[in-house]
């Protein structure tokens, strides 16, 4: 019965050769390029988790006394967003380990991203023909560090309270349309009523569906354009080498899979991640020390940390100081990270399709280029814990500042210097790997 | 063999040789052994552990602040003497939490003894903390001491500000300024440190709160120190930054690593 019923299917929909024709598709083998799968898979827990808190969540900032089992909390008046929040994470059963999972989710989710389009840049995947779905993947990290930080200020604790007051300010900062933007987009004076419900819209609805709507295209572009592949024996610009989507490919999507949902049920389950119980509500009148955003905010907020007092005068405006580290320098790495693929293919004017990867020596500019970039960004993501490494080493917060203002600017163009020297080294030897490279191809690299 | 031995000997060398850089070559005066104050009686060991810095008479010396400056009184003598902060071993030491060099008899007669100079700072408090409420003491906590040592107790950085205010030498060198931990503190010394403000921090005695505030402030720093904490491990208790290390290391490393086995597993290229 089951046959005839596929059969009369496949009579009116004619999927089965679609079917046999994708179950052949070919992967290849490197494991790197399971890397975005990592961040595909985290974005289904995500999904998973969140419908699941958006049972119990309560948008809302009006006020209400909170009953639940946490002394200390017993009687005193919290958000409606904040009781719904102490409620999942103290009365709801498995609330809190779906907090958790879904908050470890979204660190993964981000970090697994910023891998992925580490492998995509130093192996030149980005180039020609795959501009638009390199466009689609820069997308879709700027909306999920975005989403993020809608998520990380819904619970209205404390350290969400001073992010999103930071957020604000930030807003305000924009010359001419600032002060505009902080009013509508909050709906008044901070804190204003509006905002948790406005962020609930953006943070379950808005993001999501353009997130999960450009992750299919990002798909089947993919399908449609295929697989690139590291140069080898028997691989050509024309084709892929590698396993069968059915039954090798699946096999190993499907245990990726699983691997990501124990791994985020794990740390869910055994590392207590953002307890908004000790942060305590938010209340405009207080603030705590240390107070960071989640990672992948952090080299923003290290900017704001390392920004000189500097404030500028133009065409009768003042241009406030938060408006350079937190809107001019994340516009302009994201404008060139959009750019990117075209100043490459401009400057190298290389502008054939590439179906073949580099390996990073291969483009020994791109690779320096790139790692002096990443050196950047990580030491300004080091720099919004400038408190805490003051008080781990027990230094002044401002010797560890004034150290960190040389080491963004100083370190690098030499670790772009040494990643060039190396990969020129590495490709004028011939050799297979670093271990077997001669110091002295790195030293005179043109003999 | 031999080589590695002559490198790791001169690591050695140099590195005690760095460590040691921080005191100075002779000591500021006797070391002072643990319990040897005992059975002694409080002017002996004032005396002979204090009166270097404070003055024989506890007026100050051009090594330490005076004790009859206002500030000082059984509180402070009791706080600094109970956390260990005092005495110093050389007076440009960091001044923080220690063991006690002394046990709480030592403690009591040197407090009794100091008492007799004739300072007007601040008594040791009379807590009540079965009547202290818990929800006022959060509320409380939130709005005067979290800035400082963080939501969670677990004490933060602070900006130093102007470092060249005094010319004693006791306090001429920038040092880092540090707002500690709560996570050791008793109720007694949570009270003291809250009426005397010791080092950088406020005074919030009884100018700013009644006994009964006090008492939930420290009810609340006690419940800190074991609070009914849920989820799993509590990785120090400073938030963002060490969540970000795990989900960098333990998170993303392990699926990293299990990628490369998928891939690597699939057979010849």
């Amino acid at each position: 019965m089951i046959k005839r019923f596929v059969r009369g299917m496949d009579e009116r929909l004619g999927a089965s050769s679609f079917a046999r024709q994708a179950l052949n598709k070919v992967f290849p083998d490197h494991w790197s390029f399971m890397i975005g799968e990592i961040a595909l898979y985290a974005f289904v827990i995500l999904v998973l988790t969140g419908v699941f808190l958006s049972l119990f969540f309560e948008g809302s900032t009006g006020e209400v006394v909170y009953e639940g089992s946490y002394e200390p909390l017993q009687g005193v008046e919290v958000s409606r967003a904040y009781n719904s929040v102490m409620e999942l994470s103290y009365d709801v059963r498995a609330g809190l380990v779906m907090r958790q999972i879904h908050h470890w989710a979204a660190l993964l989710f981000i970090a697994a991203m910023v891998v992925h389009l580490c492998r995509i840049f130093f192996t030149g995947a980005f180039r020609k023909p795959r501009e638009i779905n390199w466009i689609i993947g820069v997308t879709l990290l700027l909306l999920g560090i975005f989403n993020g930080f809608t998520g990380y200020s819904l619970p209205d604790d404390l350290l969400s309270g001073t992010g999103l007051r930071i957020a604000h300010s930030i807003a305000l900062s924009v010359p001419l349309v600032g002060t505009w933007t902080a009013f509508l987009v909050f709906g008044g004076e901070f804190p204003a009523e509006d905002i948790i419900g406005r962020l609930l819209v953006v943070h379950i609805m808005i993001v999501p569906a353009a997130i999960g709507g450009l992750i299919a295209a990002h798909l089947a572009i993919l399908w449609r354009q295929k697989h690139t592949d590291f140069p080898g024996p028997g691989r050509t610009e024309t084709n892929v080498v590698g396993s069968k989507l059915w039954p090798t490919y699946a096999a190993k999507s499907v245990s990726l899979f699983l691997a990501v949902f124990a791994v985020t049920a794990l740390l869910g389950g055994l590392v207590q991640i953002n307890p908004v119980w000790l942060y305590g509500p938010f209340r405009p009148e207080q603030v705590s020390s240390p107070a960071q955003p989640d990672w992948y905010m952090g080299w923003v907020e290290g900017a704001l940390r390392l920004m000189p007092a500097w404030e500028l005068r133009a065409f009768g405006f003042e241009i406030p100081n938060p408006f350079y580290p937190a809107v001019l320098l994340p516009g302009i790495t994201f404008l060139l990270l959009y750019a990117w693929p075209f100043l490459e293919a401009r400057f190298t004017k290389d502008l054939e399709p590439h179906h073949l990867l580099d390996r990073a020596r291969d483009q020994p500019a791109r690779t320096a280029l790139g790692a002096a970039t990443l050196t950047f960004y990580t030491v300004l993501f080091f720099a919004a814990s400038n408190d805490l490494i003051a008080k781990l080493l027990e230094v002044r917060v401002e010797t560890v500042t004034t150290i960190y203002r040389i080491l963004v600017l100083g370190l690098p163009p030499v670790v772009g210097y040494v990643v060039f020297r190396l990969m020129k080294g590495l490709l004028a030897s011939g050799a297979e790997r670093f271990t077997q490279m001669p110091l002295s191809a790195v030293l005179h690299p043109r003999r | 063999m031999s080589r590695r031995v002559a490198v790791a000997a001169t690591l050695v060398l140099v590195l005690s040789a760095c460590s040691n850089q921080q005191e100075p070559a002779t000591p500021f005066r006797p070391a002072i052994e643990a319990g040897e104050g005992e059975g002694t009686s409080g002017e002996r060991l004032f005396q002979r552990d204090c009166g270097w810095c404070h003055g024989s008479e506890g007026d100050g010396t051009d090594r330490g602040p005076s004790l009859l400056d206002g500030t000082n009184g059984s509180a402070l003598t009791h706080f600094v003497l109970t956390t260990g902060r005092m005495p110093l071993d050389f007076p440009q030491q960091r001044v923080q939490r220690t063991e006690p060099s002394y046990d709480d008899e030592a403690i009591a007669s040197i407090v009794e003894y100091v008492d007799s100079f004739g300072q007007t700072g601040p008594d040791i408090p009379d807590l009540n903390l079965d009547e202290a409420e818990l929800q006022l003491g959060l509320e409380l906590y939130q709005e005067n001491c979290a800035a400082c040592h963080s939501t969670s107790g677990a004490g933060g950085a602070l900006a130093t500000g102007d470092e060249t205010g005094s010319t004693a030498t006791y306090a001429s060198e920038p040092r880092a300024n540090i707002a500690p931990e709560v996570d050791a503190s008793s109720p007694t010394e949570i009270a003291e440190a809250m009426i005397t403000g010791p080092g950088t921090m406020p005074v919030f005695g009884n100018e700013t709160f009644s006994n009964e505030e006090i008492d939930s402030i420290v009810r609340y720093v006690v419940y800190l120190q074991h609070p009914d904490n849920r989820g799993g491990a509590p990785v120090g208790g400073i938030g963002p930054v060490a969540e970000g290390a795990v989900a960098w290391t333990l998170g993303l490393g392990l699926l990293l690593g299990i990628a490369r086995l998928l891939g690597t597993k699939s057979g010849p290229p």
